[in-house]
């Protein structure tokens, strides 16, 4: 059963589904994490809420969206996951390759951030910001400009043992919507939608697939506004820090499972060694050409 | 966990004027209002707060999985919230498939209705979207209009339904579950104080005079122009001249041409009459 065993973000994942976002491994390494389908027990009383849908307590968290599945992630080694009548392995996956991947990353004291990722022969970049910032398509861009990708949408930072920051290769898919597909000229005919009701396309990335981490060099946090010039602007001091809060995953959860203090220093950490770089473009035109030819300026200086 | 306070209005009726002043109600240190540099978009279309509370993308997500959660969004908020919190939002009231009120009653302490003859929204509407006149007056009779109704990109808001004019003032008067209050955006500017003094109370705010006094005089409309013209404002559509744009609640009598006016009441006379908008007799004489 190696086809089971998938590498992302450093860590080898025995899944119990198959998942043609990840790249599979042919291996009989052990796992570093374990994802299996079982029953969840319900939380302990002690247990915190983490908006409707997450419970959380030290070292664990469950997530369960009505109608796909329970999720619990724990010890920052094994998932389990309680599937519910009706859900289907595209939701699953959704649930388990976001959420699940991104709460299990925290409990084992990597950085979650809400990017995506490219490497350059200065290191990697980061592309971080809220969703419909713009990540995936600027992604793509840099795609087509040769650049090898490490991460979309999710991207986990790993401080070594000196305290320097790497960026470790997450999934080997993009997802791009209708617009942001004609933006590039990609052909939208034949792909998988993310939904069926979504005009949101799964595009594999094999071909120019980041082998392995990269040391982390700068971030670029995205963001629309309503002036007609793209303006780059370094961050300094606690708007570095303030912005990779703000930008990661499941940050909710974070000082429930009793993680936040190690966050907090993962976070200084980072925002002491990379450039944290805030990119403002026109809201409603995205400039891609544009935009990307400033970002890569900036990181070639 | 009653601490919601909805800010309700079809677009371009008033609602950021209100939450402005609200804000320099709110504000403690009675410093100057700054339109940039206060929280006003506490949104009920935000979809990063929704995506916070819920845990998964709502890019990940249909308009019908996502109206699921919404309620379960806002009563989050609503136990979080240790003092009244102002929501803005623009969709028309409905329940979802799962026959839950997508605004829940047991999280709100207050739904503020604010309504403005269409006739005023018309232009301002036109001049927020980027759209002719004639366009604007069509997309307001338009029962499927929505906000980031797209299913081709991604946008910074989800989905909202709005509807038309009408259906939009109908969805909030009609439904029985949230008493509402309702504001005439004619009268914020007829009569002020009284009017957002009413807001106040209406909203579970204390009532001091003094304060009063001081937001309505940093949030007079004069003043909030200035204050785009000078530093620009950041919910100002990209493509729209300006947010704050004339004010002035006739000043339809001079941007609409007859016909304009005529194809409006045909479509909506009946709820214009409702409000006072419209005599019969002026609905009666545009009929025949």
């Amino acid at each position: 059963m190696s086809v089971s065993l998938h590498s992302a973000f450093g860590l080898l994942w025995h899944m119990p589904l198959d998942c043609p976002e990840l790249r599979p491994i042919s291996s009989n390494a052990k796992p570093d994490v374990v994802v299996h389908y079982g029953i969840v027990p319900p939380a302990a009383a002690s247990a915190l809420a983490a908006g409707p849908l997450r419970q959380v307590a030290p070292g664990e968290a469950r997530f369960g969206l009505p109608s796909v599945a329970r999720l619990l992630v724990r010890g920052g080694d094994e998932i389990v996951i309680e599937r519910q009548p009706g859900g289907d392995d595209e939701m699953v996956r959704l649930l388990l390759i976001g959420t699940g991947m991104a709460l299990l990353l925290h409990q084992r004291g990597l950085l979650p951030l809400h990017a995506s990722a490219i490497v350059t022969p200065h290191g990697a970049m980061l592309f971080m910001g809220h969703s419909g910032a713009g990540k995936s398509t600027l992604l793509n861009e840099f795609l087509r400009r040769g650049y090898l990708m490490l991460a979309e949408d999710l991207a986990a930072v790993r401080l070594d043992r000196e305290g320097v920051a790497w960026v470790e290769p997450g999934v080997r898919t993009t997802k791009l919507w209708a617009d942001s597909a004609a933006a590039l000229g990609q052909p939208t005919a034949g792909l998988t939608r993310v939904r069926p009701e979504l005009e949101k396309f799964v595009i594999p990335v094999d071909s120019a697939l980041a082998p392995a981490a990269a040391k982390l060099a700068a971030i670029y946090v995205l963001s629309a506004h309503n002036e007609p010039a793209i303006v780059l602007e370094e961050n300094r001091d606690v708007r570095k820090f303030n912005a990779l809060l703000d930008h990661t995953w499941q940050k909710l959860v974070v000082k429930r499972m009793g993680l936040h203090g190690a966050h907090f220093q993962r976070a200084v950490a980072v925002a002491n060694q990379a450039r944290i770089v805030r990119v403002r473009r026109p809201e409603g035109e995205f400039r891609l050409a544009e935009l990307a030819n400033a970002v890569e300026a900036d990181f070639s200086q | 966990m009653k601490t919601l306070v909805w800010l309700a209005s079809y677009p371009k009726s008033g609602n950021t004027w209100v939450r402005l002043f609200l804000t320099a109600y709110c504000a403690h240190d009675h410093c100057e209002l700054d339109i940039n540099d206060i929280d006003v978009s506490l949104h009920a279309g935000n979809r990063d707060l929704f995506d916070r509370v819920i845990g998964l993308e709502a890019s990940e997500l249909t308009p019908a999985e996502i109206d699921r959660y919404r309620p379960a969004v806002y009563r989050q908020l609503a136990i979080e919230a240790e003092e009244p919190l102002f929501l803005k939002v623009h969709d028309c009231w409905r329940h979802n498939a799962d026959d839950a009120a997508i605004f829940p009653g047991e999280a709100t302490a207050a739904a503020i209705y604010i309504v403005r003859d269409p006739r005023g929204v018309a232009p301002s509407f036109a001049s927020h979207y980027n759209l002719s006149l004639d366009a604007a007056i069509e997309r307001m009779a338009k029962v499927e209009f929505g906000i980031a109704a797209r299913t081709d990109r991604l946008s910074s808001q989800i989905h909202q339904r709005i509807g038309s004019w009408s259906q939009h003032v109908t969805s909030w008067l009609d439904q029985g579950e949230l008493p509402i209050h309702l504001v005439r955006y004619e009268d914020l500017h007829a009569a002020p104080e009284e009017t957002f003094a009413r807001i106040l109370q209406a909203a579970g705010l204390a009532m001091e005079p003094d304060r009063l006094a001081a937001a309505l005089a940093s949030s007079r409309f004069e003043r909030l122009q200035a204050q785009e013209v000078q530093t620009g404002f950041k919910e100002r559509r990209a493509g729209s001249p300006a947010f704050f744009r004339r004010g002035q609640a006739e000043s339809w009598r001079e941007e609409l041409t007859e016909a304009q006016v005529e194809r409006i009441i045909a479509v909506h006379g009946s709820v214009m009459q409702r409000l006072g908008y419209l005599a019969p007799e002026e609905r009666n004489a545009d009929a025949n």
